[in-house]
């Protein structure tokens, strides 16, 4: 079984405010008070070390596409159009749905290298940035040891964004922009 | 009646069709600009880019610019962009030596004089920084640093190149907000986006004031050059509209803020052969946002925070947050400027109202409101300065 477990990571912005993300609505919030956050794991401890590093992180743009059967083509793409027709509005739901894994790839990094090439992905990353986190985190294999699932913010213009880490490597190839987003909520 | 008009000057001209002549900015200035409220429409649906991207646009106060070494086509409701007159063909793929030979005569052409590079923490200012140390050159770094979470990349890249080269002056990113004092702005004869941000060229050319350099190198040219699409370039053929050195460079700083004060504002990888030459090596290439070849190409030279990786830190936050900053000086600007002109896209509190909703707009209106913004600037600086009839 895949992602499933919540954990905030809240962040003080030096004027009195809290921002977090909520995992009921995938929605960024400003409270007064520091929200409740539980204990985070070993796995996400080291995972926020490389989002706070990103040169100690490792990431390939080179990385070469892993081919796969007809059959789990269509498997990708049935379960990629799903993640679409759910959205963002869909958060909770949508982390459900992804919750029960199909590993057809041994890790993410061959996973984003498949979905790079989806129509609805390529050179969108921005725009389905939560549905790509997803979809890789349901095929990959390796996401259910060893990868962590953010969802960020940049906290002056509110704008969102959603990414993978997975032992100190940035497995998604097109995506630079995640350095952007101070990461506020954790899924594992 | 359609006519060809050529800019043969380094300098940015204005083609005034009411008295048919083409005059420099001072000389537009002073015969007193008449603004209407058509020139509104007209400038919003010119767009942002009417000084950079070869396009057919209209007149805006009965005034047309022309980018230096250009030649427009010109009637009295429209204009067009017809020529380059430095239109150069792109050469033999070159070698990274040849390059590099280019470079140093370029740089012979500033014997003497004292250079400073802008230092951005991207890739492009840094493969110039990096050719200046491999020649030996003394020079002088000016950049500005952020604390920022987005830009703890940028942060690392200037950080190694602050402790290789003595000679730097930086500031403070947080301390040049977005839309830093608009009141101030300098007149300029058309309406130009690079307006709202000009607050940030100016402390950087007063501090190359201040160290004595006559010349800033930028990085600017770089995304066109190494990353753009070039599908349609071909080796002997003319190189294509949009790569001429005044669709490369920020020509409206260099004019407004920097030749005023006798310093050269310079796109380096822009000037002379040096576009054709890098182009030559991208042949056959497809689109390269994040410019890879280039990066896998000069790895031997860059430090690896550039060649193995091609991270960009976002300004979305650095504008939303100067927005938040400006409002009171945006609502005078706004109100003294549409006292001058009533014409409902410059109303006050609509501007206002979308300053603070510019961060969730999409792209195309966010295009919008910073045109909207730019009018209402070059407006006011005009109004200031008396120079409206």
């Amino acid at each position: 079984m895949g992602l499933g477990r919540f954990y905030l990571l809240p962040f003080q912005d030096g004027k009195g405010g809290w921002w977090y993300i909520s995992p009921w609505t995938g929605n960024l919030i400003k409270s007064s008070e520091k929200p409740f956050a539980k204990k985070i794991p070993a796995r996400i401890s080291s995972a926020l070390d490389s989002c706070l590093n990103p040169f100690d992180c490792e990431w390939n743009p080179f990385h070469k596409r892993v081919a796969v059967s007809d059959k789990n083509n269509i498997i990708i793409n049935k379960v990629n159009e799903r993640l679409f027709l759910l959205g963002n509005s869909r958060f909770l739901l949508s982390v459900i749905y992804s919750h029960f894994t199909i590993p057809i790839f041994k890790c993410t990094q061959d996973a984003f290298s498949y979905i790079a090439e989806i129509p609805g992905h390529k050179d969108m990353i921005a725009d389905r940035c939560f549905q790509r986190s997803l979809l890789a985190a349901k095929i990959s294999q390796s996401f259910q040891q060893k990868g962590v699932l953010f969802i960020g913010s940049e906290i002056s213009s509110g704008e969102m964004h959603a990414w993978i880490i997975e032992e100190n490597m940035q497995p998604d190839l097109e995506d630079r922009s995640w350095i952007n987003y101070r990461p506020l909520l954790a899924i594992i | 009646m359609n006519r060809l008009i050529t800019n043969d000057s380094w300098r940015i001209k204005y083609y005034s069709i009411k008295s048919n002549e083409i005059l420099n900015a001072n000389e537009a200035l002073s015969k007193k600009i008449l603004v209407t409220i058509n020139d509104v429409d007209n400038f919003l649906s010119n767009g942002l880019f009417s000084l950079r991207r070869p396009g057919e646009y209209l007149p805006v106060a009965g005034l047309i610019p022309l980018p230096p070494k250009t030649c427009w086509n010109v009637s009295e409701e429209k204009y067009s962009f017809h020529s380059d007159l430095m239109s150069k063909k792109l050469p033999e793929k070159k070698s990274w030596e040849q390059i590099e030979r280019l470079g140093e005569k370029y740089l012979y052409i500033t014997k003497h004089k004292k250079i400073a590079v802008e230092v951005s923490g991207g890739l492009d200012t840094s493969i110039i920084i990096e050719f200046l140390l491999k020649k030996n050159i003394d020079f002088h770094i000016i950049g500005f640093v952020s604390d920022r979470w987005e830009f703890r990349t940028e942060r690392a890249i200037q950080e190694y190149y602050i402790s290789k080269i003595k000679n730097h002056t930086i500031f403070s990113y947080e301390n040049c907000p977005a839309f830093d004092d608009l009141k101030n702005s300098p007149v300029h004869p058309m309406p130009q986006q690079e307006s709202l941000f000009y607050k940030r060229h100016l402390i950087v050319a007063e501090a190359a004031i201040r160290e004595k350099c006559d010349y800033i190198l930028s990085g600017e040219a770089g995304d066109q050059i190494f990353g753009f699409p070039i599908d349609d370039v071909i080796i002997g053929n003319f190189l294509p509209s949009g790569y001429g050195y005044w669709s490369l460079s920020e020509l409206w700083n260099s004019e407004f803020i920097y030749k005023n004060r006798g310093v050269k504002y310079i796109s380096a990888l822009a000037i002379g052969d040096m576009p054709g030459y890098l182009l030559s090596r991208r042949c056959g290439q497809r689109s390269d946002h994040m410019k890879l070849w280039v990066r896998n190409e000069l790895k031997n030279i860059l430090p690896s925070m550039l060649s193995d990786y091609a991270y960009k830190g976002f300004h979305d936050g650095w504008v939303a947050e100067g927005l938040k900053l400006a409002q009171e000086s945006i609502s005078k600007i706004a109100s003294i400027s549409y006292e001058a002109i009533n014409h409902p896209e410059l109303e006050p509190n609509k501007l206002i109202h979308d300053s603070q909703i510019y961060s969730s707009m999409p792209e195309s209106l966010r295009s919008n409101f910073l045109a909207r913004m730019a009018f209402v600037n070059w407006l006011h600086s005009l109004i200031q300065n008396r120079h409206i009839n």
